[in-house]
């Protein structure tokens, strides 16, 4: 299969012993499109870094299966998958030199000195990596991933040591780096706005299952803020819905025309749209076709 | 920028397969282990030329060790040699002990520090399978430590040649626990399951103590357990009857009786509870003891019990190391 980057059908995994362990991620079933920029999001908790973690071919599902970039075992591509997990690690003793010389040696035949050089940027190469700070662990790090010249790169919360200057400049490297060689992009953050404007695409994990997948784009398009005194919402899915006064607000998932006469009708904002969805843990599932794992039960919205 | 930046893009194009550089990577990782072992290996060899050096300038006037005039009432050897002596009647024990350092080293520091801190992650999302990973911190420090330890050995067996020929020598013999451990292979296979071991606990509890602390407890168990039953290892054989065939000097004394005419083993230890020695020799009498015995291994059983506890002490290694790729693979796919 070509043209998907991710491909995972009723996942599953568990933590600790059988029966009272901690269920990371539950018949959680989606595709991600190669050469999408993606925007893993969810509460703390979520399933967001076991996911990673599984696609990066480092842990082993508990239940279903997931295919990365067309193999059905993560771990056979791990030469194509860049991973950076949370806590970044690297060799505390090495230099930040002998760091790159290593992704050197760790990736034969595949490095790319030169954008690792880009990437890391002012860092000074005589430093051990113990005395940087988290910002520039950080960078050393994606320097590590994106000079392997991967094909799916995987970061957990990339931005989260960064202040807002070196997070603009090492985004616009990133993406740079990702328009130019077709790279998938996945990266993680509880934190929403972190990542508005830089992906284009939109997994949204939550109680260890996608919620919403999709296009962002589409999946805005979808949903509609309707305000008025009418009380029936049919045939729309209401996601949220309360009352002030006599007047009605209501973020449903459009089934057809809305009746403009009787609401008002704005369009939410993606944070909007995924606070209405934390708040509301009974709300369906969207994901839109491009999304949608094949042969899943999930809704697929004609969008 | 920093001079050391290259200008163009060198795409590194080396042998397949990423155990090699696993290893180098690993090397440099632990740059300062590994000089601290080849002090350590500097050390020891320092320790045996120097005691060989300090024993050459003894003043010996006799061919037996003897700093007094030859033939003389008094014998005196020189405080060189019989404090060399002791130093290496212990050497055995000391390779053994390093070669524990080793295992903990493997345990600690090489891979449960890194399954505790996480940098595994960093190897495995690079290009490095897990058992590529596992392999390099495997097969670097046993091809270290082999060649150190062999180095070692043939040293440790130059110090004690030094000590042969002297009648009243009071260095412990070729069988001594703080001897018979370093002098040969098994001192290799030692080093090996001490590698095995820590890898094989290293993986099953992914702490840098405990791990440590219980590759420790093992490997003593099994050097002090092969202390116990190394003569086990290797048929005795039956010394008895009077004269030369009764007494050979090198023999490894394991236990003592009397052979009844019709040639059963009866042990002085049964007949010790009746208390004196006269008592004792009646109670063998009475029992029907005719010849004196003794359980020996010679000194021609030093190589088949070396050899034999080295190949037990491999098998040991090949099974934990077996068990820690299966152990990894059932993690970590």
């Amino acid at each position: 299969m070509t043209g998907v980057a991710i491909e995972a059908h009723g996942l599953g995994k568990t933590y600790g012993r059988r029966g009272g362990g901690n269920r990371a991620l539950h018949d959680c079933s989606f595709r991600l499109p190669a050469g999408r920029v993606c925007a893993l999001v969810g509460p703390n908790g979520a399933g967001k870094s076991t996911l990673l973690n599984l696609a990066a071919g480092l842990d082993r599902p508990g239940a279903g299966s997931l295919a990365v970039l067309g193999s059905a075992d993560p771990a056979a591509v791990r030469d194509r998958i860049a991973y950076v997990a949370q806590d970044k690690p690297l060799y505390p003793q090495l230099t930040v030199e002998d760091t790159l010389w290593a992704g050197a040696e760790l990736n034969p035949g595949r490095w790319d000195r030169a954008i690792a050089d880009r990437v890391a940027g002012a860092l000074p190469r005589t430093a051990r990596v113990v005395t940087l700070s988290g910002g520039q662990r950080t960078r050393l790090a994606l320097a590590l991933a994106l000079g392997k010249r991967p094909e799916l790169m995987l970061l957990d919360e990339p931005m989260a040591d960064l202040d807002p200057l070196a997070r603009h400049e090492l985004m616009g490297t990133l993406m740079a780096e990702a328009a130019e060689h077709g790279t998938t992009i996945v990266m993680s953050s509880h934190i929403l706005t972190e990542l508005e404007g830089a992906c284009d695409y939109l997994l949204f994990v939550d109680g260890g299952r996608v919620r919403l997948g999709g296009e962002a784009e589409d999946i805005v398009d979808a949903h509609a803020l309707l305000t008025g005194q009418t009380r029936d919402l049919a045939p729309h899915t209401v996601v949220e819905s309360r009352t002030t006064g006599r007047q009605l607000t209501a973020l449903v998932r459009k089934e057809g025309p809305v009746d403009t006469a009787a609401w008002a009708v704005t369009q939410p904002s993606l944070e909007e749209l995924l606070l209405a969805h934390l708040r509301s843990p009974d709300a369906p599932p969207l994901l839109t076709s491009s999304a949608s794992a094949a042969g899943t039960r999930a809704e697929v919205a004609s969008a | 920028m920093s001079t050391l930046t290259r200008p163009e893009t060198d795409t590194v194009a080396t042998t397949p397969g990423t155990l090699r550089g696993s290893a180098r990577v690993l090397l440099r990782v632990h740059r300062k282990a590994l000089w601290a072992a080849g002090g350590l290996l500097v050390t020891g060899i320092g320790i045996v030329v120097a005691l060989r050096i300090w024993m050459a300038s003894a003043k010996e006037l006799c061919a037996d060790g003897d700093i007094t005039p030859c033939g003389g009432p008094v014998y005196q050897p020189s405080y060189a040699r019989t404090s060399t002596e002791v130093f290496l009647g212990d050497g055995g024990t000391v390779l053994l002990l390093l070669a524990g350092l080793v295992g903990v080293f493997v345990a600690g520091p090489l891979i449960a520090r890194e399954l505790e801190s996480g940098t595994f992650r960093l190897a495995w999302a690079q290009s490095v399978s897990p058992a590529h990973w596992l392999a390099a911190r495997l097969a670097v420090p046993a091809a270290l430590a082999v060649v150190g330890m062999t180095v070692l050995i043939a040293v440790y067996r130059w110090g004690l040649w030094a000590l042969r020929g002297y009648p009243y020598s009071s260095l412990d013999h070729w069988y001594a626990s703080g001897v018979f451990p370093g002098t040969g292979p098994a001192l290799l296979g030692f080093t090996l399951l001490a590698v095995a071991v820590g890898a094989l606990c290293a993986v099953l509890v992914r702490r840098a103590l405990l791990s440590m602390s219980l590759t420790g407890l093992v490997l003593g168990v099994v050097a002090l357990g092969l202390g116990k039953r190394r003569y086990e290892l290797w048929p005795h054989i039956l010394r008895h009857g009077q004269g030369p065939k009764a007494f050979s000097a090198g023999d490894w004394h394991l236990d003592y009786g009397m052979l009844t005419a019709s040639g059963q083993r009866l042990y002085w230890r049964d007949c010790f509870d009746t208390g004196m020695a006269e008592n004792a020799r009646a109670c063998m009498r009475a029992r029907g003891g005719v010849t004196n015995f003794t359980e020996v291994h010679p000194a021609s059983h030093y190589w088949p019990l070396q050899l034999v506890e080295t190949g037990i002490l491999l098998a040991l290694a090949a099974l934990a190391v077996f068990a820690a790729f299966r152990l990894l693979r059932r993690l970590h796919g």
